[in-house]
């Protein structure tokens, strides 16, 4: 489904990326740990094509998509829900839910299973993006990559700062949308988030992966979780 | 100093009678012609907040793009076909087509480099714009008349008002409404707000914003043209018309509110009154106020009127 082969990137003039190789299979979870600084939002920018990459490459469903334009690769059916400041304020709620959408480009979801899903887009959809509290706006931005084709979603953090109502809000949609069979790709400072939703795990330090293993391996090791994310 | 080249004109007889005293005709005199100034204040600064927001640059050839389109005005009624309406529908679509040739040709070179390199890029073509109008056209200016039809005064029942004037007020009104139509109901609108908050996440979600870039730097100097266009009856056409609107055009946009296009519009509009109220008190100090007044408001208000906080990170 996604595969990475030895990507190096740089961001600001420092060589963030030194080498990471890895490949989530169809159908899967797979979460990226580390401490902060390690790379993980820098990789995912990278997939979606915003952080150049200088060699290695990435495939996703078996094509190439090294250096593509993110446009390009959104099109292909890669959903990317980044860390922060993913709302637009100066669009409604509704104007922000179906920006993706475009005649002939079919979503994953149809805006009414999005609406049962999210009951609040729907009550809320004429106020501005910016005026949902920061969970409100987290499913806006969840629900936002649905209306696209997608085939891989990439979540950066989708659990931080939310209350844990919340977080068990999240990973409800993460698991439907397992269910469905899409792949999942997403960052976490939250294990515990990570050892309910994921199949295997993958620890990035220092730009390099160290360690890949399925979540019943993580589970039990824990010389690695102590070792590189100081649990 | 625009300011200036708008108000420079000696008042009508019937005014110069009765300026000794400021009387309440006079007020509302200087209150429409700070409209008349406001309305193209808001032309510009629609365009220069649409390009900043969509392409994180501020345009430093807007102002030329500005005296171009009033260039553009002369050259169609004087060579071509003496006709200011022609000129008036014309000139912005060259106008717009330039702009988006523009973009194409020269800013799309340099989107990956630091946004430093790209507003040095439109320095540079404004310079380049306003030398080559000083070699066709000299830089005297040149000679444009109201157009006939346009001519005189209309009786507003509480004053006598230049025609001409009112008309502009009329279509840059209609154009801000339409623009504003545009931006909020149609989906292409709506890319463009939402490339004005974050273009890269634009692109991310499958929209190629490459296309939406050009399609704005060309609205924005189409408009930019039409403001030309209506200026050039009441202000000099000279090759340095632009250069004095623009200054006050950034601080338009910086007391609307860095990329917000309300902002534009609000900010424009108050602009245009404070030149006008200084003019009547004080007329050396009318510019000088603008800034006096953004100083004091962004102590109060840094992020202008509708800006966002967290824009500037």
């Amino acid at each position: 489904m996604l595969e990475l082969e030895d990507v190096h990137s740089y961001y600001g003039g420092s060589h963030i990326l030194k080498g990471i190789t890895f490949r989530v299979e169809e159908g899967q979870v797979a979460t990226i740990l580390g401490r902060n600084g390690a790379g993980k939002t820098t990789t995912l920018r990278t997939i979606m094509g915003l952080v150049p990459v200088t060699k290695g490459f990435i495939k996703f469903n078996a094509e190439e998509i090294t250096n593509k334009k993110p446009y390009r690769i959104a099109r292909m059916g890669v959903g990317y829900v980044p860390e922060e400041r993913a709302v637009f304020p100066s669009l409604s709620v509704y104007e922000n839910l179906t920006l993706p959408m475009a005649k002939g480009r079919e979503g994953l979801w149809s805006l009414d299973k999005i609406y049962s899903f999210f009951p609040i887009l729907k009550s809320r959809g004429f106020h501005r993006g910016s005026q949902l509290s920061g969970g409100e706006q987290q499913m806006l931005v969840i629900a936002r990559i649905l209306t696209m084709n997608v085939k891989l979603i990439i979540l950066d953090e989708p659990t931080e700062g939310l209350a844990p109502m919340l977080v068990r809000e999240i990973a409800q949609i993460v698991l439907e949308l397992k269910k469905e069979g899409i792949s999942i790709l997403l960052v976490e400072q939250n294990s515990r988030f990570a050892e309910e939703v994921a199949d295997c795990h993958f620890i990035i330090y220092n730009g390099r992966i160290v360690y890949g293993g399925t979540n019943m391996e993580f589970k039990a090791d824990d010389k690695i979780k102590s070792q590189y994310l100081g649990v | 100093m625009a300011g200036d080249a708008c108000f420079n004109q000696a008042p009508p007889p019937w005014l110069s009678r009765k300026i000794s005293s400021m009387n309440l005709q006079f007020v509302l005199m200087q209150l429409f012609n700070g409209l008349i100034l406001g309305s193209l204040y808001v032309l510009l600064a629609l365009g220069l907040s649409i390009i900043f927001g969509m392409l994180g640059i501020i345009n430093f050839a807007h102002g030329a793009f500005f005296m171009l389109g009033a260039y553009a005005a002369y050259t169609i009624t004087a060579y071509v076909i003496p006709d200011f309406w022609l000129a008036l529908v014309c000139v912005p679509v060259l106008m717009a087509i330039f702009g988006a040739f523009c973009e194409m040709v020269l800013f799309r070179r340099l989107y990956e480099l630091p946004s430093l390199y790209i507003m040095l890029l439109t320095f540079g073509l404004m310079l380049v714009l306003q030398d080559a109008v000083r070699l066709l056209f000299g830089s005297m200016g040149v000679p444009f008349s109201t157009p006939k039809s346009l001519t005189g005064l209309v009786n507003l029942g509480f004053m006598y008002y230049p025609s001409y004037r009112l008309f502009l007020i009329v279509v840059t009104s209609l154009t801000a409404c339409a623009v504003w139509l545009f931006l909020s109901r149609t989906k292409l609108g709506c890319i463009i707000r939402a490339g004005t908050d974050n273009p890269k996440m634009l692109e991310a979600l499958g929209i190629n914003i490459s296309k939406t870039m050009t399609l704005v730097v060309g609205l924005g100097t189409g408009l930019a043209g039409l403001a030309g266009v209506l200026a050039a009856p009441i202000q000099n056409v000279r090759p340095l018309m632009g250069m004095d609107l623009l200054v006050d055009c950034f601080v338009v946009v910086v007391i609307g509110g860095m990329g917000s296009l309300g902002g534009s519009v609000v900010g424009g509009l108050i602009v245009g009154q404070i030149i006008a109220i200084g003019v009547m008190f004080w007329p050396p100090m009318a510019n000088t106020l603008i800034y006096l007044f953004m100083a004091a408001f962004l102590l109060v208000r840094p992020r202008g009127l509708f800006g966002r906080e967290a824009f500037h990170e």
